[in-house]
């Protein structure tokens, strides 16, 4: 039958209920489809509406425009699970809106009337049409036109082309670096991250501060991505380590872009940071870059809140007040640290006033002060709540007060964490500094002068209480916090002093350039010449790769595991097999947070102490005898799994616990027929408990007509 | 004797020219243009000139007039008498809206399926279905009502070259709406992936197959082909059993097919009569012409924004509910809620069952209309719209009373059908959750007000005031909206009606206000009307 074989053929096309892609591929697609998302919300939408300043160039106006629209998504994120209604559509409603009011504000109309104005053009083009006088195609082609003419201009020269080339190369290697572990493994991390993925599903189900109160800007910002990209929690945590990181050297390539006009010395500072973190020399793990961490996110807010200080202090302008002070109130949602810092960030950037003798006028001053005291209030607002809701402090792991003062707070009896050896960092900084404040003799603008040495001194303090230790000072501020914070910083200073050096030396060099525009025929302003553009990159290129060759082999793995990368994987996989909440997971406690949101889960002691295997029956009256979904996961671990920071109690217990497991599964499969092996290896074993068809008919009557 | 009878004829001829002449001047006026002279009234009448004749002209008329009102009256006494029976004929045509929607729930229970319902639907085949078929009601709702609208409007004056021409012209439109907006949904779909492909896919079926049922429907509600309809869908439910039986096909491609058949069924209908009433005209009518589709989108634009608006308003709190994962595990973003869907059900039996009586207050309205407007003189215009402001409030009055009857009837109905055949699955299945009973008296008292709301709008639309009924349902939309949000987020799913009662609060509120002002000063909008 023709009818037949169309309806046959339309059900056959339509794929599955859903296609399982493996986890590597739907990584990397959730890794694009993320950073797509990002850059439509935190880059485009803003860039579009958002207010500018005409002197402002592109790239600052990216950083503003990231700066508030990371406060905003934190600041109503709050907001409205604080109200109950945090989803996709109160979200997405408020950015509409927002993006909306301001898009109107820009174009100089009120909401109401531009809305009016649109809503008669509307009318006008339905007219017009009726009159068959719209040409739809026409205005199309003309759209499109107009576009590929704006593209065309805005396409960079071939000279600009090599740096675009250069920075792309160097944000690759950042990510490839970053992002390769998270994608070959299926795992969420250490313990931390199990956590943080927690408190990601709890915020996306209107509930915050669920262990207790902890900064949760970072989890806000999670699950907006989550909410816009409909991705998985557990990819967005694997892989935003690393996107997060990438981000960050792209924000130091603008700072030192900015404050050095350099392209060369921005290239060589992102890639400092990027590719040479590997290599041991700044003060951080380059490992732990890999994951999630609220330290690590915040400084995506603290760069560009530094950037806007030295910006206000030196030209006084209203927008990089509000800049600052929406940077400080984002940076205490992330993480208090970073707020700290930005606020510590006022020393050096006043003193640097008084080296270069700018008179800051009171009125200015005060407003600073107001300026911090409101981002303090406003980015303390959220936690003082939760106190007022009876909420107690989060006091496990990660612990916030040790995160932020190690044992200077808590326990003075704790060995300082880099309490031997010279003090490098400190060192360097001290080097770094002078170099800057030497070298910018040769400058002549102020700007640049002012710019430089407030960043110089910024590293300068940091290294400070970095390598406070060393000297027996009390450390304030706990070293492996306050390095993760000092390592941008330091590659921010290091492509400084390169851009004065290279100013300085490249003098001759644009003669040269010269020669060569001269030969080429073409004529160019000095700055711009072709051969000094080559022979930038070429001296970036080389330095790169001299640093690349002296670079001691890269070690970059998955930090540290929780559980058995199969689980997550299988995890996935029953996610993407099974209608949601018709599945249930028994296994051991990493994998609750996994399973949130998606199906239940039972831990592995609960499940032996509750059910008999031999009277284990799914059926509706008799509740107690048997899981209450059609499927069941059991997840057992042949070869107990050991996590780094499992002392020996927990091992024992372990064992004992799948031991009982094993036993419960073996008299289980005596007794029935309904399960079947998901999984095995010689390591771990994973069996599937489904009913029976007659469990499956006593259920489909039992739940009737509704 | 026979210059009386000419004078008589003149009298009705001024009569029939002017309705009801303003003045002597007036008479005169109009005697003019009818070719008579000062001559004319100087031999053939005995007159002084034309005024004079006029004169006496006029003082006729008005006695004329008089007594013609005073027959009116007593029509309209004979007419009090039989208002009874008057409203049971117009409420019981109303009432023929319901019959298709009552052929598929006896269907329903009969076999299990209708046209797009099935008692072992899972609900996650629920919730494709019910996506797509409350999405074909928000896109369609705009196109039928215009077709309704100029269809109506255009069938009144035997014009049915261009019934045939409006409605299949908007049809078309209305086609390429249909898969328009269903291309832009999968395409959102596919940026927010809330639904799986294959759900999509299946659910967009539905879509564009209801919404053409929904078309056709309306084109034949416009021709007052009800039973016609009725017997299309259930034809439709024929042919989804035929492919039950007769293949190895799922109930949803049988459904398909039976929408499908239903569909082409009602257009077939529509386009032979259609066709049949178009060679029955005669003379000049043949040559009527549509207005130009810029003048056509002009008058009917208000119509189609309303129409969109009722049905996102009405299905609103559904749509909610469904979207809230407080209260309940949800897979997907929208999660259909069976315990609450049954408690709307139940209240939708009590809202059709009022919405009858609709028909016999507008029907009533547009009777009384003219012949009360002659009785009264110019002067008397606010004696007028008192008159009217009366029966505005006797209709308010009667619609309360029937929706109180009505949602009691439902009820009792309800409650009568669980005791009496306790041992039924069925009904043991549809009373078992409390949420249903809940949802039932939050929807029904929702209806109730949204049945104030659209009697008032009735009669805006009788008057050709479609904004005062858009400034109705906007404010109700929005408030349906974000009551039914904020609750449905805040406290629990099934909250989200009472987003519905406050939507349907503002409704009535606002559109009685409106409705109100509109009879206090009914001469100067029935004027302005046409």
């Amino acid at each position: 039958m023709v009818g037949d074989s169309c309806v046959r053929w339309i059900i056959t096309t339509i794929p599955p209920i859903k296609k399982v892609m493996d986890y590597q591929t739907a990584t990397i697609w959730g890794i694009v489809k993320a950073v797509i998302w990002f850059g439509v919300i935190f880059g485009i939408l803003p860039y579009l509406t958002f207010p500018k300043l005409k002197e402002e160039s592109g790239f600052k106006t990216l950083l503003a425009n990231l700066l508030l629209m990371i406060f905003l998504t934190v600041l109503v994120s709050h907001i409205l699970v604080l109200l109950h209604i945090y989803d996709f559509f109160s979200l997405t409603v408020v950015f509409i809106s927002i993006f909306l009011i301001l898009a109107f504000r820009k174009a100089r109309k009120s909401p109401r009337k531009g809305i009016r104005e649109w809503l008669t053009n509307l009318n006008m083009f339905i007219f017009e049409a009726s009159e068959g006088r719209a040409k739809i195609g026409g205005n199309l082609k003309q759209w499109l036109l107009n576009i590929r003419g704006r593209i065309a201009r805005s396409l960079p020269r071939r000279t600009e082309l090599v740096w675009w080339g250069g920075l792309l190369w160097v944000l690759v290697m950042s990510g490839y670096l970053r992002l390769a572990p998270a994608i070959t493994n299926a795992t969420v991390g250490p313990r931390e991250s199990y956590l943080h993925l927690f408190w990601i599903k709890a915020w996306d189900m209107n509930q915050i501060y669920p262990s207790g109160i902890f900064p949760e800007g970072m989890h806000a910002l999670v699950s907006a991505l989550k909410q816009v990209t409909f991705l998985p929690e557990e990819i967005l945590i694997r892989g935003g380590g690393g996107l997060v990181s990438v981000l960050l050297v792209f924000i130091i390539y603008v700072a030192v872009r900015e404050l050095s006009k350099d392209r060369g010395a921005a290239l060589i500072s992102a890639a400092f940071y990027g590719i040479f973190a590997f290599a041991g020399f700044l003060p951080i793990d380059a490992n732990r870059q890999i994951i999630l961490s609220p330290l690590s996110t915040s400084l995506i807010v603290l760069l560009p809140t530094c950037l806007f200080l030295v910006d206000y202090l030196l030209h006084g302008k209203r927008r990089c007040l509000i800049l600052y002070s929406v940077g400080v109130a984002a940076s205490f949602f992330i993480h208090p640290l970073a707020g700290i810092v930005a606020l510590i960030a006022l020393i050096p950037a006043l003193a640097c006033h008084a080296i270069f003798r700018i008179a800051l006028p009171i009125k200015d001053a005060l407003k600073l002060l107001l300026g911090g005291i409101a981002a303090v209030a406003v980015g303390s607002l959220f936690p003082l709540i939760g106190l007022a809701l009876d909420k107690p402090i989060y006091a496990g792991k990660p612990d916030l007060a040790r995160e932020i003062f190690g044992g200077f707070l808590i326990d003075h009896d704790l060995p300082a964490i880099v309490s031997s050896g010279l003090p490098v960092m400190l060192i360097a900084s001290c080097i770094a500094i002078l170099l800057l404040i030497l070298l910018q003799r040769f400058s002549s603008s102020k700007e640049e002068k002012f710019g430089a040495v407030s960043w110089g001194l910024i590293a300068l303090i940091l290294a400070l209480l970095y390598s406070a230790g060393t000297f027996n000072i009390p450390e304030v501020f706990a070293p492996y916090s306050v390095g993760i914070i000092l390592a941008p910083v330091l590659c921010v200073v290091v492509g400084l002093v390169y851009g004065r050096l290279w100013s300085m030396v490249s003098v001759p060099i644009k003669k040269i350039g010269h020669f060569g525009d001269y030969l080429v025929k073409r004529t160019q302003p000095i700055g711009e010449s072709l051969g000094n553009s080559y022979l930038g990159i070429a001296v970036a290129v080389i330095i790169i790769g001299a640093m690349i060759v002296r670079t001691p082999e890269f070690t970059i793995n998955m930090p540290l595991q929780e559980e058995y990368d199969v689980f997550a994987e299988e995890i996935y996989e029953i996610d993407q097999s099974y209608v949601p909440f018709t599945w249930t997971i028994v296994s051991s406690d990493e994998e609750l947070p996994q399973v949130m949101g998606n199906g239940y889960f039972m831990n592995t002691n609960t499940f032996v102490d509750r059910y008999s295997p031999e009277d284990y029956t799914a059926h509706p009256s008799y509740p107690d005898l048997a899981l209450p979904t059609p499927d069941v996961f059991i997840f057992m671990e042949k070869e107990v799994f050991i996590a780094s920071d499992d002392d020996r109690e927990s091992i024992e217990k372990h064992i004992v616990q799948q031991g009982n497991l094993a036993e419960w599964v073996e008299r289980f499969e005596e007794k029935h027929q309904n399960l079947e092996i998901r999984y095995e290896d010689n390591k771990v074993k994973i069996v599937h408990v489904f009913r029976t068809p007659e469990e499956e008919e006593i259920f489909r009557e039992w739940k009737g007509y509704f | 004797m026979a210059k009386q009878i000419i004078i008589e004829e003149l009298v009705d001829a001024v009569i029939k020219a002017t309705e009801r002449p303003i003045d002597e001047w007036a008479v005169a006026a109009t005697l003019e243009s009818m070719g008579l002279r000062d001559v004319d009234a100087v031999h053939d009448f005995g007159k002084r000139d034309i005024f004079d004749l006029a004169s006496d002209i006029f003082q006729k008329c008005l006695a004329k007039l008089q007594y013609r009102s005073s027959l009116g009256e007593k029509d309209e006494a004979l007419g009090a008498r039989s208002q009874i029976t008057s409203f049971f004929r117009f409420y019981s045509s109303g009432l023929m809206f319901a019959m298709p929607m009552a052929g598929q729930i006896a269907m329903l229970f009969i076999l299990r399926y209708s046209l797009w319902a099935y008692f072992d639907f899972t609900e996650e085949q629920a919730t494709i279905v019910a996506l797509g078929t409350i999405l074909g009601f928000i896109v369609t709702g705009g196109f039928i009502q215009v077709i309704a609208r100029r269809g109506i409007f255009y069938r009144e004056q035997k014009l049915y070259a261009l019934v045939k021409g409006v409605c299949f012209h908007i049809t078309k439109i209305a086609t390429v709406a249909i898969f328009a907006i269903g291309i832009i949904v999968y395409l959102v779909n596919a940026l927010f992936p809330f639904l799986s492909q294959q759900m999509i896919i299946v659910s967009l079926m539905y879509y564009v197959l209801t919404a053409h049922l929904w078309i056709s429907m309306s084109l034949l509600y416009t021709l007052e082909k009800r039973l016609a309809i009725l017997i299309a869908t259930l034809f439709g439910v024929g042919v989804v059993y035929l492919v039950l039986t007769m293949t190895t096909w799922d109930i949803m491609p049988a459904q398909w097919c039976g929408l499908l058949a239903a569909d082409i069924m009602m257009y077939a209908i529509g386009y032979i009569v259609l066709h049949r009433w178009k060679q029955k005209m005669e003379g000049n009518l043949r040559l009527a012409k549509l207005p130009r589709e810029s003048v056509l989108v002009y008058a009917v634009r208000y119509y189609f924004i309303y129409g969109t608006l009722y049905f996102a308003y009405l299905f609103l709190d559904r749509i909610v509910g469904w979207s809230s994962s407080t209260g309940a595990d949800v897979p997907y973003l929208f999660w259909f809620r069976t315990s609450y869907e049954l408690g709307m059900d139940w209240a939708l039996f009590s809202f059709i069952i009022a919405v009858g009586s609709l028909e016999y207050s507008i029907r009533r309205f547009s009777q009384i209309m003219i012949p009360k407007q002659k009785k009264f003189l110019g002067w008397d215009s606010s004696l007028h719209n008192r008159y009217f402001t009366r029966f505005y409030l006797r209709q308010c009055v009667l619609l309360v009373i029937t929706t109180i009857i009505s949602i009691t009837l439902v009820y009792y109905g309800g409650i009568c059908i669980r005791d009496h055949f306790p041992d039924v699955r069925l009904v043991q299945d549809f009373f078992a959750n409390p949420l249903t009973f809940t949802v039932f008296w939050a929807g029904a008292a929702g209806y109730a007000l949204t049945t104030i709301g659209l009697l008032n709008c009735s009669f805006f639309f009788t008057l050709s005031r479609p904004t005062l009924a858009l400034r109705a349902i906007v404010p109700a939309f929005v408030v349906n909206l974000i009551v039914g949000f904020i609750l449905s987020r805040a406290i629990s799913y099934e909250y989200s009606v009472y987003g519905l009662v406050a939507g349907a609060l503002v409704f009535a509120v606002i559109s009685t206000i409106n409705g109100w002002r509109l009879m206090r000063s009914l001469d100067y909008y029935y004027y302005s009307a046409y």
